[in-house]
């Protein structure tokens, strides 16, 4: 009886014991599987590539442009058809892009090519390769500012959301386009990000769109950045260095040939 | 030598990038992406530039006739990613080039393989 209940006491002390050990080891081991900032956030500084296999239409898992499903009013899913239609003649006279000028918030969030964030406690940047382009993105808690207006990457305010970084966007332009494909929006356009890691090396960035100018409901849809090899980086790449192919006087892509 | 190794690099890129969309500046549509022209001559001017690269050659026909072709490829950054230098094709060289050429006829087209004298090939990630 009496070494019954020394048995009992001992294995409730080892038990006990033994969790006790574990507590901060366990702990210990739930912070380091997600990269954190000294202050305790998600740390996502670090170089980013789209995930393979992704595509560049805001519905990064279409198999092609046809193949999202934006849930436009009609009026905005006819032009939207109309351009795919034109871009497949070789006409995309409305992208801006194709003179060099900005792509916007939303289209450079869904270009393939890398980019970089810089994250610190009260502002992160994400700088994207495309054009030297970059998105602020303010965690001081500021309000919104009283004088904004319509810009190409606008403004944006991020709170924290447990481990999610929520990205909220406002006064953005109602001429750019959400992706590659052409599809158009208003200058109604707000913008919800939630940012977070899947693993370590996994960002998730699902993206609802809200225009009641050009969508019946909001648009969501998620894309995935892998983290890049240690020793990649950014390179250069200014569209207005050396563009030959700007859009004409008749609203079409020119080829510029040289000589002759 | 840049033979085999850059093939299975732009492949390997290619599957990385998702060659479905390429390009972020422009569409290729100006180019006839069916056809395929070989064009045989001297490398006038690389321009290593974005928002894509370009290969000015001269091209001489069989009655001495000098043609400066426009060759329209790859953005910098996508061929440094597949082991390109800004030396890889210089003046003077000596090149076969395959591509696709423009649909209004005129001398452009793209630039898709380059096979220097020696016999030595470079690929280009064919621009969508």
């Amino acid at each position: 009886m009496r070494n019954k209940k020394i048995t009992l006491l001992l294995s409730t002390v080892l038990i006990t014991g033994v969790a006790m050990l574990l507590q901060p080891m366990l702990a210990a081991a739930q912070s380091v599987e997600l990269p954190r900032t000294i202050s305790g956030v998600p740390d996502f500084n670090g170089m980013w590539l789209r995930a393979p296999g992704t595509a560049s239409s805001f519905d990064p898992n279409a198999a092609s442009y046809d193949e999202q499903e934006p849930p436009y009013t009609p009026e905005f899913m006819q032009m939207y058809k109309d351009r795919l239609a034109a871009r497949a003649r070789g006409e995309p006279s409305d992208d801006p892009t194709a003179s060099c000028l900005p792509a916007g918030l939303v289209r450079l969030y869904n270009l393939i090519l890398p980019s970089e964030i810089v994250q610190a406690d009260k502002m992160m940047m994400w700088g994207m390769e495309w054009n030297a382009d970059n998105i602020r993105i303010y965690l001081d808690g500021r309000d919104w500012p009283e004088d904004l207006y319509p810009t190409y990457n606008g403004f944006s305010r991020g709170t924290w959301d447990g481990d999610t970084l929520v990205i909220e966007t406002r006064a953005l332009r109602g001429d750019t386009l959400l992706d590659s494909s052409g599809a158009p929006h208003t200058d109604q356009l707000t913008v919800s990000s939630r940012l977070r890691f899947l693993d370590r090396d996994t960002l998730e960035n699902e993206i609802t769109l809200t225009d009641p100018g050009a969508l019946t409901q909001p648009w969501t849809e998620a894309r995935k950045y892998v983290r890049a090899p240690a020793d990649y980086r950014i390179l250069e790449y200014i569209c207005l260095e050396n563009n030959r192919n700007p859009i004409g006087a008749d609203g079409q892509i020119q080829t510029i040939l040289e000589g002759n | 030598m840049l033979i085999k190794p850059i093939t299975n690099l732009v492949i390997a890129g290619c599957l990385l990038l998702s060659c479905v969309q390429l390009q972020a500046h422009h569409s290729f549509a100006m180019f006839d992406l069916k056809t395929k022209v070989e064009l045989q001559g001297v490398v006038k001017e690389f321009q290593w530039t974005n928002p894509h690269t370009w290969i000015q050659l001269i091209v001489t026909d069989s009655n001495g006739i000098e043609t400066e072709w426009s060759l329209e490829g790859a953005p910098v950054n996508m061929l440094v990613r597949n082991g390109w230098k800004n030396t890889s094709v210089k003046p003077g060289d000596k090149i076969t080039v395959t591509g696709s050429p423009l649909v209004d006829g005129r001398p452009g087209a793209t630039y898709d393989l380059i096979v220097f004298a020696d016999g030595t090939e470079l690929r280009a990630i064919a621009p969508r």
